[in-house]
C-alpha cells in the first residue's frame, strides 16, 4: 500500500514532494500526519519535569610531571635513609592515624637486616597530600 | 560546547555544574521514562558521575549530546537488568497523579482535561516496548537525529524510523482509547 512508504514523512523526519502529492489525495495520510503531530506536541507540553537532585561532588586528581618527580624524589630520599641505616630506628611506633596500622617489614638481604617502613609510608602520604593541596 | 568539554576534561567544578545545569532536566526525563521508576534522580546523578569518569574517552567525532545520552541509555539498560520486574507503572501512576499538570489561568474543566491527556500520554510512553521507547526518547528528549539514533542503538536507519513510527502510532492509539484525541 502506497501510504506505508511514507514513514519518515509521517513522523516528521522529512517532507518530500512525493508525500505532498500523495496526501493531497489521501485523507487517511492527512489525518495520520495531523494526529502524529498532535501526539508530539502534547508530549512536549507534558514532559516538563525538572531535575531536583544535587550536583554530584566530584573531584579530579591530576598530578603533573613536577609534583610526580618531587614525590618520587621524596620517596627515594626516605627509602635511601632507611637503607643507609636500618638499625637506627629499629622499632618506630606506627602512626595509626595515617597508616591505619599498615606497615611492612623489609628484609634487606645485602646487610641481612630488617627494616620497618611505616614511617616512610607516612611521609609519602603526607607529601602527596601537600602536593594535592598545593600542586 | 567546546569550552564545556575542555572544562570537564580539565576537571573544573564550574564546568561540571554547567553540565548539570544544561543537561540535567533532559537527562532526568530521559532516564525517568526509560528506566521508569523513582530512582530517576539517583540514576541521573550516576549518569553525571559516569560522564565525569569517562570524559577523557570522549572524542569529538560525534555530537556531545549523542555521547551523553548513550551513557544515560546504557545506565538504564544496566539498571533494568538489575531491577525487579514489578514497580514502574504503579509508581508512575502515583507520581503522575500529583496535580503538576494543573495549569492556572484556564477554565478548570479544560485544564483538567488537558492534564488528563498529558497523564495518559506519559503513561503510554512508559508502556512502550523498550526499543521503541528508547528511539522515541532519544528523538524527543535528547533531540538526536535518526542517523545518530541508529548509530547509537546499532540498528539500520530504517529500523530506527520504523520504531519511532510504531511508538507514535501506539501513543496515538492510547490517546484514542481514552477518547481524548
Amino acid at each position: 500500500m502506497e501510504c506505508n512508504k511514507f514513514v519518515a514523512e509521517k513522523i516528521g523526519e522529512t517532507d518530500s514532494q512525493a508525500f505532498r502529492d500523495h496526501r493531497a489525495g489521501c485523507a487517511g495520510c492527512r489525518r495520520d500526519l495531523e494526529e502524529l503531530r498532535e501526539v508530539r506536541a502534547l508530549y512536549r507540553k507534558a514532559s516538563t519535569e525538572k531535575y531536583r537532585g544535587d550536583v554530584p561532588r566530584v573531584r579530579r586528581f591530576r598530578m603533573g610531571w613536577v609534583p610526580m618527580a618531587a614525590a618520587a624524589a621524596v620517596l627515594l630520599l626516605v627509602f635511601g635513609l632507611i637503607l643507609r641505616n636500618p638499625a637506627e630506628n629499629p622499632d618506630p611506633t606506627p602512626d595509626k592515624e595515617t597508616t591505619a596500622g599498615l606497615y611492612f617489614h623489609v628484609h634487606l638481604e645485602p646487610w641481612d637486616q630488617e627494616a620497618r617502613i611505616s614511617a616512610a609510608l607516612d611521609e609519602c602520604w603526607r607529601t602527596l597530600e601537600k602536593l594535592e593541596r598545593n600542586p | 560546547m567546546d569550552e564545556l568539554i575542555r572544562g570537564l576534561k580539565a576537571g573544573r567544578p564550574e564546568a561540571f555544574e554547567r553540565l548539570v545545569r544544561e543537561f540535567g532536566d533532559r537527562i532526568y526525563r530521559f532516564v525517568k521514562r526509560l528506566a521508569g521508576d523513582r530512582q530517576a534522580e539517583d540514576l541521573t546523578q550516576e549518569v553525571f558521575i559516569r560522564i565525569h569518569r569517562s570524559i577523557d574517552a570522549y572524542r569529538p567525532e560525534g555530537r556531545f549530546e549523542s555521547w551523553l545520552f548513550a551513557i544515560a541509555g546504557n545506565l538504564c539498560i544496566d539498571h533494568a537488568r538489575r531491577r525487579k520486574p514489578e514497580a514502574s507503572i504503579s509508581e508512575l501512576d502515583e507520581d503522575l497523579s500529583a496535580d503538576r499538570f494543573a495549569s492556572s489561568g484556564r477554565e478548570p474543566i479544560e485544564a483538567a482535561e488537558e492534564g488528563e491527556r498529558k497523564r495518559a500520554l506519559l503513561k503510554a510512553v512508559e508502556r512502550l516496548p523498550f526499543e521503541q521507547k528508547q528511539v522515541f526518547l532519544l528523538r524527543e528528549e535528547a533531540g538526536l537525529s535518526f542517523k545518530e539514533i541508529a548509530d547509537m542503538t546499532g540498528c539500520p536507519l530504517n529500523t530506527a524510523l520504523g520504531r519511532m513510527h510504531y511508538a507514535m502510532e501506539s501513543l496515538r492509539k492510547s490517546l484514542k482509547a481514552y477518547g481524548m484525541q
